[in-house]
This record gives C-alpha cells, sequence and structure tokens, in this order.
C-alpha cells in the first residue's frame, strides 16, 4: 500500500471522507493506482475534478500515485 | 512634443508649482489638477504630458503623492505613466482594474469588450449602475477612467475579442489583464501574448474563490493550470454558483499589484504560479506551474 496526502480545495470539500473539511487528509492506495483510482475512491464525479496537481505540478488521469505524494484536487474556476 | 515646447512648459510650471506637505512633514513641490489642466490646456497639450514634464523635473502632481512611496517616487511614477496596459473583459474583475490603473497613474490603456450592463451584472460589476443598463461596458469604463483621471489615454474597442482581431487590439501593450469569464477566450488572449511579447496577468473566480497568475512570453500559464483546452470545459464552477461582489474586488486587486510589479520590476511576480485563495475557510494554496527542468 501508498500513503497519499490529499487536499480538497473549493466545492471539492464535500468529498472530505472525515466530513466536509477542506484540511489535508491521508488515504492509503493499493500501489499502482492512479489519480483515476483516487477519484473514484473518494467519489468526485469526473467533470467536478478538472485540476490536480500532484507534488504542486498538474498531471494526468493515468499518473501513477507514489507514496509520499500530495494531490491537491481543485475545481476549475473561469469567472471574470 | 517639441522641445521648444517643453522648454515652454518646464517655464510656467514653475509659477504653478506650490509647496506642498507629506504626511510625514516633508516638503515636496507640487502641481495641482487645476494648474495641470490650466497648462494644458495652455499648451494645447495632453495632461499626461504635463505630468511627465513635471515629473521629470522633481515636481509631483497632487494626485500620485500618496502612490510615490509604492511606485518608488517619481521614476516610478513616470515609468508608470509611459507604459500601455490592456484590460481585456470589463466586467467584475476589468471594470475595477481599470479603474485602479488609472488611479495609478498608467499613461495608456487599452479597454476591450463587446458586452453590455445587465440587471444581474449590478451585484457585482463596479462599473454597472441602475442608470446604465443595456449600455456598452467599454463606453461606460471610458467615461469612468475620464472622470477619474483624465490624463490616462485609452483606447476603446466595444468588441470581442478574436482569434482575428486579438494581435491588432492588444498591439501597444507591454502588459495585458486578463478579466475574460471564459476559457475559449484566456486561450486566444495568451497566444496573442505570447507573440506580442506581452506580459498577461490571469484571473478568474467563482463564488467564494478566486486565482491569479502571471504568464510571460513562453509560459505554459494557462496550459498548466487548466490543461489543453477542450469546447467542454469553456467555463468552470462560477456557472452553477455565482459570483458575489466580493471576489472580483479580490482578485483584481492583486492583479492590478501584479501588473504594478511587472512595469516597475518590483517584488516577486506570481510567475509559475497560481495563487488560488478560498475566502470560505481563509486559506491560499500556491500552485507551482513550472518547474526548474520543464522544457
Amino acid at each position: 500500500m501508498i500513503k497519499v496526502e490529499v487536499v480538497l480545495f473549493a466545492t471539492l470539500r464535500k468529498y472530505n471522507p472525515g466530513g466536509e473539511s477542506s484540511e489535508p487528509f491521508y488515504l492509503e492506495m493499493p500501489e499502482g493506482s492512479t489519480i483515476d483510482d483516487l477519484l473514484k475512491t473518494l467519489k468526485i464525479p469526473v467533470r467536478e475534478s478538472k485540476q490536480v496537481f500532484i507534488n504542486s505540478r498538474r498531471q494526468e488521469w493515468d499518473y501513477l500515485l507514489q507514496n509520499g505524494d500530495r494531490a491537491a484536487i481543485f475545481p476549475p474556476i473561469a469567472g471574470g | 512634443m517639441r522641445e521648444d515646447s517643453s522648454n515652454s512648459i518646464r517655464e510656467a510650471l514653475k509659477s504653478a508649482v506650490r509647496e506642498g506637505k507629506a504626511p510625514d512633514e516633508t516638503s515636496y513641490r507640487k502641481l495641482s489638477l487645476e494648474a495641470e489642466q490650466a497648462l494644458a490646456a495652455k499648451f494645447s497639450c495632453s495632461m499626461k504630458d504635463i505630468e511627465i514634464i513635471a515629473l521629470e523635473n522633481n515636481i509631483i502632481p497632487e494626485r500620485y503623492q500618496r502612490s510615490l512611496g509604492t511606485v518608488g517616487g517619481e521614476q516610478g511614477q513616470l515609468r508608470l505613466l509611459k507604459s500601455c496596459v490592456g484590460v481585456v473583459g470589463l466586467g467584475g474583475l476589468g471594470g475595477l482594474a481599470g479603474e485602479l490603473l488609472a488611479r495609478m497613474g498608467v499613461g495608456s490603456l487599452v479597454l476591450v469588450d463587446g458586452d453590455t450592463y445587465s440587471e444581474s451584472n449590478l451585484n457585482r460589476q463596479l462599473l454597472s449602475s441602475q442608470e446604465n443598463l443595456g449600455q456598452k461596458k467599454a463606453a461606460v469604463a471610458r467615461e469612468r477612467i475620464k472622470q477619474v483621471n483624465s490624463a490616462v489615454e485609452m483606447k476603446v474597442y466595444e468588441e470581442y475579442i478574436t482569434k482575428s482581431n486579438v494581435d491588432d487590439l492588444i498591439d501597444s501593450c507591454q502588459v495585458v489583464v486578463d478579466c475574460l469569464d471564459n476559457l475559449k477566450t484566456r486561450f486566444l488572449l495568451q497566444e496573442s501574448c505570447a507573440r506580442k511579447n506581452a506580459a498577461l496577468v490571469h484571473g478568474a473566480i467563482a463564488q467564494f474563490y478566486g486565482q491569479v497568475t502571471t504568464i510571460l512570453p513562453g509560459d505554459k500559464g494557462l496550459l498548466a493550470i487548466y490543461g489543453a483546452y477542450k469546447e467542454e470545459m469553456n467555463k468552470g464552477i462560477e456557472k452553477q454558483l455565482g459570483n458575489p461582489a466580493t471576489t472580483p474586488a479580490l482578485v483584481a486587486s492583486l492583479q492590478v499589484q501584479e501588473v504594478l510589479k511587472v512595469l516597475l520590476n518590483k517584488g516577486t511576480l506570481l510567475r509559475n504560479r497560481l495563487l488560488y485563495i478560498d475566502t470560505l475557510d481563509g486559506n491560499c494554496e500556491q500552485v507551482q506551474l513550472a518547474f526548474e527542468n520543464d522544457k
């Protein structure tokens, strides 16, 4: 298993398994898990999570999570 | 301006100058707005010309006195007066950004928006009012800026940016402020700024949330935030959540600070960093958008 730190921003805080919060939390995932697996585990619909940054760098859905990664997940904002 | 005209203005300035007292009691040579207007009329030149000659001679237009500590004295103010900044999108972000840039004395502004004011703008768009519903946002911004600082020269375009007009519209700008409300045109603008060698200050808002980053030509910028543009991602969560009065003002202010930093070469830009602001929890997150070893 690998341990990943997760932070859910803005409207995604409601998917925090410990209750609605934007506080960081840790999640254990099987080795070989991807961002896509992480989103499924957290039950975050893909349309709500266009931006996933691993260790501050944008990554695509097939990125292989590493032990100790920090995943920051944002909903896209584009208003002006 | 011809040299003999400049010399005549310099002479006339001598009698127009008064002694000013700064809040810390130091004295300075001040030029009042009324004196500026009289000189511009007398010499048939712009207020901006008068202000530039004044500042070059250590005379401070009173209107900028409180800014000098921020912009780096007369030289900083001169640099702003000689700069050109584009504001693309004149809604919640752009209406305020344009006004703030004018108050700071950025000498040339390019204002672009094809939209008109509607009632649903009244909750957050600074320049909208019950009296100007239905009027073009760009025309309203021009009038407002004239009232705030008539030294500012403006090019005003009452049209939306498109692939075919964007390069021409922002042609003279050193910095462009991205105050748009959709990703399609935001990407167009970034591409154009890269071609035109202009810095782009991006800002976006949704409900309690906002983000800002500064993109220099060649930076990944929006690509590093949103990934490659796809038609279905044109809008973000603001489509469902809307925007209040406050987040446009917050983000527009941060954008204007970035513009000033670019123009004045001060501080550390939010370059390759996205500042994501969550006012609901009072948190900010900085996301790195590029790294040393990135190509």
